[in-house]
């Protein structure tokens, strides 16, 4: 069967009238960009151990490999949190972290075999995380965020939630 | 298309601000607050993220965004920019082949969410037409063997085309397009809820009279212009709740004109058609038991075409006719087992059975050919093993075993070597074979031309690749893969009967660069350069060169102008052939694009600017070879919601 050119049209006018009056549109983000200001966002309502007793930088390690989550979080290098200017580097055992964004479990397992749970601010992406020893899982569903936190592993950490984030996270492991 | 409304919108209103590609960026996200960022989307999910671990190869993602952009109308449109890809036409229908590092396109393993799309009898569909872009929320390609993975047919590569499905479908969207070759497209996605699941739809209308190249002369000597007129409907429905997803799918071609029959005589009249649907539940749960996650999949499809009012035949000038269908049925199961400290191991096999049936031929001048029925059944397995070997070190390993009903067995393992080598720099080395299917024709179909041969084994294919990504800058990514692609058992029916012989090499370079200039102005561009022996084998209509550059400019608020700008280099013919050689070509692309406000947005595009007579090698019945589109153009509307 061929489609006439006004049939065509005709089914197409008709498509439109039933589905355009529909509500506004949203922002969209890149994946690693989202991903890096999640991070700051975390670090922004955790309360850790060095808080507001040291001027050095805060120190950011990435256990990744996904070029373009490292340029991401490399755009958070010199932003100041508390005062406190942020330090990004790519995750190294002999350095301290202040907090770490871990992509993998072979990169979590690699970190816990090396030098055990490390006590800082932990930031997962692969499911099972925060079962792991993990402080915060972060997932995507259905195109969004969402995360996950071990409030257990925090507080072995010494670390503490405002209460702005807990409220926000899907799970929390007590 | 309502041009002076669109204009005079145009005209009318001063409003915010286009981003070169649309997306927030780092200094957009960080005002938000943290209940805002939990409410934006990812323009690419973290489900692409895992697939795209899976690349035993070097990987290209194009999404939404970028197809958006460029103003891509069909899948293809957007595949002839890949490094080392080459979209040649067949004469018969303007049909699309996706050639890859110089392999035919049998070479090339097609699929749609993770589904293959070829049949037995002709491969793609033999009025497959590559896919409207507004349905396609990204596309994955492996550029290497998959067949570890994937099975057969994936010697130089996969495109696996992910839709827009629900759910993610958060942005809904109606657009209409018109343009030369009296086209007209329209179509609709939209994504809900529907008793606590998640429902997307989307549909794409769309009718074009095709670019009518003139051939002068056909087989016969006669000039006229060849009928490559099509309709396309393209209906898709999804439901995902839970773990569970439901993808439910619909196209049809209508008034498909051949153009030309086989053999390259002109035929003015032919209307043919073809319609296929398909079924596919999904069920995918990272978290099935401790340390296992668990995929499955079962698909239904069934394709079906016909010649319509007939084609031409070569002599005397009568009408033959072909109808033609098959069944598909796949089964999948995989688990993904992390138990194991440093490993990630995955465990899968299924099943796929493909099957002929309703053939009618009526072939009044050469009855002695029937087509017969036939079925396939393929059996699987694969185990994959992901080893973290030391801090920067990761080893992935592979095997995979097919057993085929018609030709036997074929294993095909993997290895790939992944060093973070610094902070910018990764480094891969990679091994894969891969094999290709022998085809129906080549196991059964009697033709004119050839005799089949049920006991041909399958083509097999060796590649080492050595792959470098490099981030130069926060904003400047490199990338530079070497290889050496090998093929061996080829099967060839140059001596009457199908047979396995010789072999085929091919050394490659491609190199890739994208560079965000600035927020609002984005350059990227690849180079291919294919070193091809030259033996029978040699895949024909394969450029030795191409070259690629894009630059999309934000260049004020609200509009961005996007330039494409391809260059394909000489053409080899094949030994023997008194044709003269098919020289370089360029084509040139354009694309406006307006954002009137939230909701609308407007575009102009422009292709093969420059009018370059370009064309594709045919066989020798064609003296002049195949002409490809000159210039054209297209407007269209997008109203967001």
């Amino acid at each position: 069967m061929r489609l006439t050119r006004p049939c065509f049209r005709h089914i197409l006018a008709l498509l439109l009238a039933v589905w355009l009056p529909v509500a506004a549109a949203m922002e969209e983000a890149p994946e690693p960009a989202l991903r890096a200001v999640l991070f700051y966002n975390f670090l922004k309502f955790a309360e850790m151990p060095a808080n507001g007793a040291s001027e050095q930088p805060l120190s950011i390690c990435v256990a990744a490999r996904d070029p373009e989550l490292l340029a991401a979080m490399g755009r958070l290098r010199e932003r100041l949190l508390r005062g406190r200017p942020l330090a990004v580097r790519a995750y190294e055992a002999a350095v301290d972290c202040d907090a770490i964004y871990v992509e993998s479990r072979a990169r979590w397992q690699a970190i816990v075999n090396g030098a055990g749970t490390p006590r800082a601010l932990t930031v997962g992406a692969y499911a099972g995380f925060v079962d792991e020893g993990g402080i915060i899982e972060l997932s995507f569903e259905g195109g969004r965020a969402r995360f996950d936190i071990n409030l257990v592993a925090a507080r072995q950490a010494g670390i503490r939630f405002k209460p702005q984030l807990l409220r926000l996270a899907l799970r929390l492991i007590d | 298309m309502h041009k002076k409304l669109a204009l005079s919108l145009l005209l009318l209103c001063p409003l915010p601000v286009l981003g070169a590609a649309g997306d927030a960026d780092i200094d957009q996200l960080m005002p938000l607050s943290l209940e805002e960022l939990v409410q934006v989307d990812v323009s690419i999910s973290t489900y692409s993220k895992q697939q795209m671990s899976k690349a035993p190869s070097v990987v290209s993602l194009i999404t939404a965004e970028d197809i958006r952009a460029t103003g891509a109308a069909n899948l293809m449109d957007v595949l002839r920019a890949v490094p080392g890809m080459y979209v040649k036409h067949n004469l018969f229908a303007f049909r699309p082949l996706v050639t890859l590092r110089g392999a035919p396109g049998n070479n090339v393993l097609l699929m749609v969410n993770g589904a293959p799309v070829r049949d037995l009898l002709w491969s793609n569909g033999i009025y497959w037409k590559g896919l409207p872009a507004s349905i396609i929320e990204r596309i994955e390609i492996i550029r290497g063997p998959g067949s570890a993975l994937f099975g057969a047919d994936a010697s130089a590569g996969v495109i696996n085309v992910i839709t827009h499905t629900a759910a993610p479908i958060t942005h809904g969207e109606a657009g209409l397009r018109a343009g030369s070759y009296d086209s007209q497209a329209g179509w609709l996605r939209h994504g809900g809820s529907w008793n606590g699941l998640d429902v997307g739809l989307t549909a794409e209308l769309s009718t074009t009279d095709g670019h009518r190249p003139t051939l002068s002369p056909d087989r016969n000597g006669n000039t006229g212009k060849a009928n490559y007129e099509w309709d396309n409907q393209d209906l898709r429905f999804s439901l995902a709740g839970g773990h569970w997803r439901l993808l439910a799918d619909y196209q049809r071609q209508d008034d498909v004109g051949a153009g030309l029959n086989g053999a390259g005589v002109l035929d003015p009249l032919n209307e043919s058609d073809s319609r296929q649907y398909g079924l596919a539940l999904h069920y995918d749960n990272p978290r099935f038991a401790a340390d296992w996650g668990l995929n499955a999949v079962a698909r239904y499809r069934d394709v079906k075409y016909s010649s319509g009012n007939g084609f031409i035949t070569l002599a005397p000038p009568t009408r033959e006719y072909l109808d033609a269908a098959e069944r598909q049925v796949g089964l999948e199961l995989s688990g993904l087992y992390t138990g194991l400290r440093r490993h990630a191991l995955r465990i899968g096999g299924g099943a796929a059975w493909n099957e002929t049936y309703g053939v009618r031929q009526v072939n009044p001048p050469n009855p002695a050919f029937p087509i017969p029925e036939q079925s396939r059944r393929d059996l699987y397995l694969y185990l994959q093993d992901v080893w973290s070997l030391a801090e920067n070190w990761e080893l992935t390993a592979g095997l995979r075993y097919d057993e085929f009903s018609d030709f036997g067995g074929a294993a095909t393992p993997r290895l790939a070597l992944v060093w973070q080598t610094g902070e910018r720099l990764t480094s891969k080395l990679l091994y894969g074979e891969a094999f290709r299917a022998p085809s129906y024709q080549e196991l059964y179909f009697q033709t004119a031309a050839n005799t089949p041969n049920p006991d041909l084994e399958p083509e097999r294919s060796r590649t080492w690749e050595l792959a470098f990504d490099y981030l130069a800058s926060d904003r400047l990514k490199l990338g530079l893969n070497l290889y050496r692609f090998k093929r061996t058992d080829l099967i060839s029916g140059a001596g009457g009967t199908f047979r396995n012989v010789g072999s085929h090499s091919v050394r490659g370079l491609e190199l890739e660069a994208r560079w965000q200039a600035a927020p609002s102005l984005l350059f990227a561009g690849n180079l291919t350069l294919l070193d091809q022996d030259d033996g029978p084998a040699e895949d024909v209509n394969v450029p030795d060169a191409a070259l690629h550059l894009r630059m999309d400019w934000a260049f004020r608020p609200r509009w961005a102008w996007d330039v494409q700008a391809h260059w394909f280099g000489r053409r080899s013919l094949p030994t023997g052939d008194p044709r003269e050689e098919l020289g370089a070509y360029s084509l040139l692309d354009t694309t406006l694009h307006y954002r009137h406000d939230r909701n609308w947005e407007f575009a102009v595009s422009l292709r093969n600017l420059l009018n370059e007579d370009a064309r594709d090698y045919s066989s020798r019945n064609l003296p002049n070879n195949l002409p490809l589109p000159g210039r054209n153009f297209f407007v269209e509307a997008r109203y967001g919601f």
